[in-house]
C-alpha cells in the first residue's frame, strides 16, 4: 500500500504511509548529515555491544529519517541549525531504549550500521533495508510504526503476519503515556489521540494545515526532497 | 517536572548555537529599581521594569561563556560548585538592585556542560529562565518602602502588595449592577477605589483595621484547578489562594470591555492578545499572580518563618459569609509574565520550604518536618496527595477550619523532586537573603515555551491589532513547553506527576482558556479569530 499526497510547492517529493519500504524516499540527507556531523559523532558501531543511545542515536535518526519519511528536525528538535529548539519530551531516547529491550541486539545493530554506512543518503538506507533479511526488514518496520503511532508491533509479529497464509491480526502495546501523545501520526493529521490534546479551542473549525503545504507552513516536518 | 533530554546529544549543539543570543537586545542603562518603583506617592504607570541584564558588555573571552547571570560554575550538577558560596556583595548588590525584569534574558552558551565538556543548551537556557524567575520573585517581594529585601522582616509589606502594582481580579470582575472597576494613579483614587470596594461583611472590621489586605473568596479560593478539592494544612484550615493582574493587564481588559460577559460578548471579534513585555523598549507585559495563603497560629506568627500579612477574610459566597480576622502567611507563588519573545508567557513557581517532603525524602525517612502539609507523625488514615471527604465548602460557623474535629489534614508529598540545577540555584539565593524572610522560600521551576520556531510566530501585517504580538497558533500554540509538567505543592496539589493531560502543565493547561466571546469560530477564511483568552483563565470570572 503506497498512498502518496501531493508534492509541495518546493517540488517535494510525495509523503508516503509509513509502515512500507518500497517507497521513494522523501528526506534530503546530503545536507542533513553535513549538519548533523558538527552535532553528533557517528560512533562505531562494535558487534557484540547492545547499541548505546550515546554512540548510536546519530545512526538512529538518520535510520527514523529514511525510514519515515519526517524530518531529522522533527524527530530531534535540537538538530535545527540557525533557530535553535530544543527537546524536553525527548520521544526518541525513549524509542530508542524500548527497541534496544525487546528488538533483537544483532538486528538493531545490523539496521544502524545501515544507517551509518549509508549516512549521506536516504535513498541508500532504505535500498539497503530492503536488500537485508526479512529479520531486518521486518524490525525497520516495527520502528516505522512506533514513530508513527507510539505503539509497538513486534518484529516477529510482523514477519509471521507477512508469511502467505497465516495473516492475521498483530498486536500492539502502546510504548508509555507519553509515546501515546507523540506518534507522528497526529502530528501530520493535524489531529489528537483521544483523550489529549495541544490543539487551540476551535481547531476544528479551521481547514487542515497540510504539511506538505507550501513554504512557510508553521512546521516544517518533512524535509526539502531535493537530495 | 520533567526534564528527560539526552545531554550528550543536546551537547553537540554548541558549535552551531554558541553565538545566539534569544533575546539580547540592547540594554539601556535604567535608574529605574525595583526598590525605587514604591512609593508612596504613586508613580502614573504602576509597577516598573527595567531592560537592564544583571551581565551587560559581556567580554568576548567571558569566563561565563555569555551566561546571564554571574555565577562561576555549573549548576547542573549535585553539588554546588567549591567556592561560589558567599557571593559577594557587589554581585548580591547587582542582582537585588537592577529590579524586575522585563523580559528574559537567556542563552544557549553558558556553563552548563555535559560530561564531555560540551555545552546543554537546554540546560543553559532552563539556567536563564531559573534566574530571571528569581530576579523577578526578589524584585515583587522586595518592601515595598524601599528598603532592602535582605534586611525584609516576616511582616514587611511587598512591592506587589500595594494597590499601585497589582489588583485583585475580584475588584476587576465586578457584578454587573456595579460600576465598573478603576485603577486611579494617584494614591487616594486608589484608596477610595478600594474602600468602594469593601464588602458589607467586612466594613466593621475594616474601619478598625484599614489598612489590612481584605481577600475574598470564591470557589476558586479553596478549590484546586479542575476543582479536584481542597488543600489542608496541619492546623486543620483551608489554603486560601488569590489572583492578581498589573495595570498593563487591567488596562487591556478596561479598554477591550473584557470586564463582563456583555463586554466580552459584544467584542466577540477581538483575539485577546495581552501586551508583552520586552527588555529593548523596557515596558512591562501583562502580569498575573497566583499566590497560596494559610491561616497562621499565634506560634507560628510569633515565629516569623513566612512572609506575612494581616488579612481581612471574606468567606465564600453561602448562606452567611463571614469576614474574619486572620494572618496570613504565603505559603505558594505563581508569577506569570507575557514576553514578546515568549507569547506562551512564562511560568514562575515558589513555594515556602516547608511545605512539603518530597517523595524521595519519604522513600528514604529523611524528613526534615514539621511541614505546612504533611505529618511527620501521621497516625491513622495517612493516605498521601488524597482529597479530602466531601463536603468541601466551608462552613461559615467553622471560620475556615475544614472540620470542627480536625479529622482530616493533607498528607501531601511532592511527586517530582526539583532538579539540582534549581536547588543549587535556590541555595545560591537563599545565602544571599541569610537574613530575611525569603531565605525560607524556593523556587520550584520555571516553565517556557521551548520550539522557537513556535513562539516566533508573530503577527506579521500591520493591519494586526495592537499589540501586535499575536501569532498564528494553529494548531498546537503550546510550542513545547519545558519543563513538560510543573506543578506547585500548594496550586496544583492533587495534578501532580507526568501523565499527559491529567497533570498539571502551565502552559497546556492555559492554552485551554477562553472566554464569553461567543463568536463563530473561523468567520473569515484565513483570518484566525478563536474563543481564546491568550493562556488565562481571568476572563471565566466576568460576571
Amino acid at each position: 500500500m503506497d498512498h502518496r499526497g501531493e508534492g509541495n510547492a518546493e517540488g517535494a517529493e510525495p509523503v508516503t504511509q509509513a509502515g512500507t519500504l518500497s517507497r521513494r524516499t522523501m528526506v534530503a540527507g546530503t545536507v542533513a548529515v553535513t549538519a548533523m556531523a558538527a552535532v553528533l559523532p557517528l560512533g562505531n558501531l562494535a558487534y557484540g555491544q547492545a547499541p548505546d543511545p550515546k554512540t548510536d542515536m546519530l545512526a538512529f535518526l538518520l535510520l527514523s529519517e529514511a525510514l519515515t519519511g519526517v524530518s531529522k528536525v522533527t524527530l530531534a528538535p535540537e538538530l535545527s541549525g540557525s533557530n535553535p529548539g530544543f527537546d524536553p519530551i525527548n520521544i526518541k531516547d525513549a524509542y530508542f531504549a524500548w527497541i534496544n529491550g525487546h528488538a533483537a541486539p544483532a538486528t538493531f545493530r545490523k539496521l544502524l550500521q545501515i544507517a551509518s554506512d549509508n549516512s549521506a543518503s536516504p535513498a541508500n538506507i532504505v535500498a539497503k533495508v530492503n536488500g537485508s533479511d526479512d529479520d531486518t526488514k521486518c524490525l525497520a518496520r516495527s520502528i516505522v510504526l512506533l514513530w508513527y503511532l507510539g505503539s509497538w508491533y513486534a518484529p516477529g509479529d510482523l514477519k509471521a503476519n507477512a508469511t502467505p497464509g497465516r495473516r492475521h491480526a498483530v498486536s500492539s502495546q502502546v510504548v508509555s503515556a507519553k509515546a501515546y501523545t507523540q506518534g507522528l501520526v497526529w502530528l501530520i493529521a493535524g489531529a489528537h489521540p483521544m483523550g489529549y490534546s495541544n490543539l487551540q479551542f476551535g481547531y476544528w473549525s479551521r481547514e487542515p494545515h497540510d504539511p506538505n503545504g507550501p513554504k512557510g507552513t508553521p512546521l516544517p516536518l518533512f524535509s526539502p526532497a531535493k537530495s | 517536572m520533567i526534564m528527560r533530554h539526552g545531554q550528550l546529544f543536546v551537547a553537540g549543539l554548541a558549535a552551531a548555537t554558541a553565538s545566539i543570543s534569544l533575546s539580547m537586545f540592547s540594554m539601556p542603562s535604567l535608574s529605574q529599581t525595583a526598590a525605587a518603583t514604591t512609593a508612596s506617592a504613586a508613580t502614573p504607570g504602576g509597577l516598573n521594569c527595567t531592560g537592564a541584564a544583571v551581565r551587560n558588555n559581556v567580554p568576548a573571552d567571558d569566563p561565563l561563556k555569555s551566561q546571564k547571570d554571574p555565577f562561576l560554575g555549573p549548576l547542573a550538577g549535585r553539588d554546588l560548585p567549591p567556592g561560589l558560596l558567599p557571593i559577594s556583595d557587589a554581585t548580591r548588590n547587582s542582582i537585588f538592585g537592577v529590579g524586575l525584569p522585563c523580559q528574559e534574558s537567556v542563552n544557549t552558551s553558558g556553563q552548563e556542560v555535559d560530561e564531555l565538556g560540551r555545552t546543554v543548551g537546554l540546560d543553559n537556557l532552563q539556567r536563564g529562565f531559573d534566574f530571571y524567575s528569581w530576579r523577578t520573585f526578589i524584585a515583587l517581594n522586595s518592601p515595598a518602602d524601599g528598603t532592602p529585601i535582605e534586611q525584609a522582616q516576616a511582616g514587611t509589606r511587598t512591592l506587589w502588595e500595594d494597590m499601585n502594582s497589582f489588583k485583585q481580579l475580584l475588584d476587576v470582575m465586578l457584578p454587573a449592577n456595579q460600576l465598573p472597576p478603576k485603577w486611579p494613579t494617584d494614591r487616594a483614587g486608589m484608596e477610595a477605589e478600594r474602600e468602594r470596594l469593601v464588602p458589607p461583611e467586612c466594613r466593621e472590621l475594616h474601619r478598625q483595621f484599614p489598612q489590612r489586605m481584605i481577600v475574598k473568596m470564591i470557589e476558586e479560593s479553596f478549590n484546586e484547578p479542575f476543582k479536584t478539592g481542597p488543600l489542608i494544612d496541619q492546623q486543620g484550615h483551608y489554603a486560601i489562594f488569590d489572583i492578581l493582574m498589573n495595570r498593563q493587564m487591567f488596562n487591556y481588559i478596561m479598554a477591550n470591555h473584557l470586564n463582563t460577559k456583555a463586554g466580552q460578548a459584544a467584542n466577540a471579534t477581538l483575539s485577546v492578545d495581552f501586551p508583552a513585555g520586552q527588555n529593548a523598549k523596557s515596558e512591562f507585559g501583562a502580569f498575573m499572580l497566583k499566590v497560596s495563603w494559610r491561616i497562621l497560629s499565634p506560634s507560628e506568627v510569633q515565629a516569623k518563618n513566612f512572609h506575612m500579612v494581616d488579612a481581612l477574610v471574606l468567606t465564600p459566597p453561602a448562606a452567611t459569609r463571614r469576614c474574619l480576622k486572620e494572618t496570613l502567611g504565603l505559603v505558594g507563588f505563581h508569577a506569570v509574565h507575557k514576553t514578546v519573545s515568549r507569547p506562551q508567557w512564562i511560568w514562575t513557581s515558589f513555594e515556602h520550604v516547608q511545605n512539603v517532603p518530597a517523595r524521595d525524602e519519604v522513600t528514604a525517612h529523611k524528613l526534615h518536618g514539621p511541614y505546612n502539609f504533611f505529618s511527620v507523625n501521621c497516625k491513622g488514615d495517612c493516605t498521601e496527595n488524597a482529597t479530602p471527604p466531601t463536603p468541601w465548602d466551608p462552613d461559615p460557623a467553622l471560620e475556615l477550619r475544614f472540620r470542627s474535629d480536625d479529622s482530616f489534614k493533607s498528607q501531601i508529598v511532592r511527586e517530582t523532586p526539583l532538579t539540582n540545577a534549581a536547588k543549587n540555584m535556590n541555595t545560591i539565593f537563599q545565602s544571599m537573603l541569610s537574613n530575611s524572610v525569603w531565605k525560607n522560600y524556593m523556587l520550584i521551576s520555571t516553565q517556557w515555551p521551548s520550539a522557537f520556531s513556535c513562539t516566533s510566530q508573530q503577527a506579521e501585517s500591520s493591519s494586526s491589532p495592537d499589540p501586535k504580538t499575536d501569532f498564528f497558533k494553529q494548531p498546537d500554540m503550546t510550542c513545547s513547553p519545558a519543563p513538560t509538567f510543573l506543578a506547585n505543592s500548594t496550586l496544583e496539589t492533587y495534578s501532580q506527576g507526568d501523565v499527559p493531560l491529567a497533570s498539571s502543565s502551565c502552559i497546556a493547561c492555559h492554552s485551554n482558556a477562553v472566554g464569553f466571546q461567543r463568536s463563530a469560530s473561523n468567520p473569515q477564511p484565513g483570518k484566525p479569530n478563536l474563543n481564546q483568552s491568550d493562556f488565562t483563565f481571568m476572563l471565566e470570572k466576568a460576571q
